[in-house]
């Protein structure tokens, strides 16, 4: 439906300007009315269970994250968006109920910088990521750890300190290969564009 | 007024259909395996530079 969508917008423009590529216009216009029904159905069901302000601190932090260091796509967009509407909530529910203390998130921060000094920038095989990779990788680990120092220095804000440090979690957990094996992603490396 | 649109609509499909090419992420994008050619060459192009 996105697509055919896309696609008759697409044609639109084309009919009207020769000039125009069909094919970079429908694909651009997939992602603009994907995102957009995506983030109307998100915002939306957010501002009518009143958790509006929590569920836009967990995107800003996962936009922060995933547009940096990458991780892990679904292969298909209903599954991309079952899974990004499952990880908000989630994170924005469990953050109004866990009560992390500082060990338990020092243990975190310890385990999202392995999984970034190890697999941080991970990319997929249709967008492989050639350049700046130690910069995304460096990029990554001081965002984690902003994130992470955000979280200890608001006294008071439990419910936001736990969306920064939930959502840094999950971006990072995203970049492991069993999080690619399970998804059924491949990273440029494994789809032999590399090569 | 048709021009005007079929312009603002044209811009920005190419600006959006750049954005993964460029940053090689899109934060709430699935993994899309129709990226036109157009993009893919592109990409290609700034990798070996």
């Amino acid at each position: 439906m996105i697509q055919a969508l896309a696609n008759r917008m697409a044609e639109f423009v084309v009919k009207n300007d020769d000039s125009a590529n069909r094919e970079v216009l429908a694909y651009g216009f997939g992602l603009i009315v994907s995102s957009m029904m995506t983030y109307i159905v998100v915002l939306g069901s957010a501002f009518i269970l009143g958790v509006i302000y929590e569920v836009l601190i967990a995107i800003l932090v996962f936009s922060v994250m995933r547009l940096t260091i990458g991780g892990s796509h679904a292969n298909s967009r209903i599954v991309c968006f079952i899974v990004y509407s499952s990880v908000l909530y989630s994170s924005v529910f469990l953050s109004s109920i866990l009560n992390l203390n500082v060990f338990a998130i020092a243990a975190l921060y310890i385990v999202n910088v392995m999984l970034l000094v190890v697999y941080a920038p991970a990319d997929t095989a249709q967008q492989p990521i050639v350049k700046g990779k130690l910069t995304r990788k460096v990029l990554g680990l001081i965002f984690t750890s902003l994130f992470f120092g955000f979280a200890l220095l608001i006294p008071g804000r439990q419910t936001e300190a736990n969306i920064l440090l939930l959502m840094a979690t999950f971006t990072c957990v995203s970049l492991h290969p069993l999080v690619y094996r399970v998804s059924g992603c491949k990273t440029s490396k494994q789809g032999g564009v590399l090569e | 007024m048709k021009k005007t649109i079929v312009s603002i609509m044209k811009k920005s499909g190419e600006k959006v259909a750049q954005v993964p090419a460029n940053v090689r992420s899109w934060p709430t994008g699935w993994n899309q395996p129709e990226m036109p050619s157009a993009l893919r060459k592109q990409m290609k192009e700034t990798d070996k530079q």
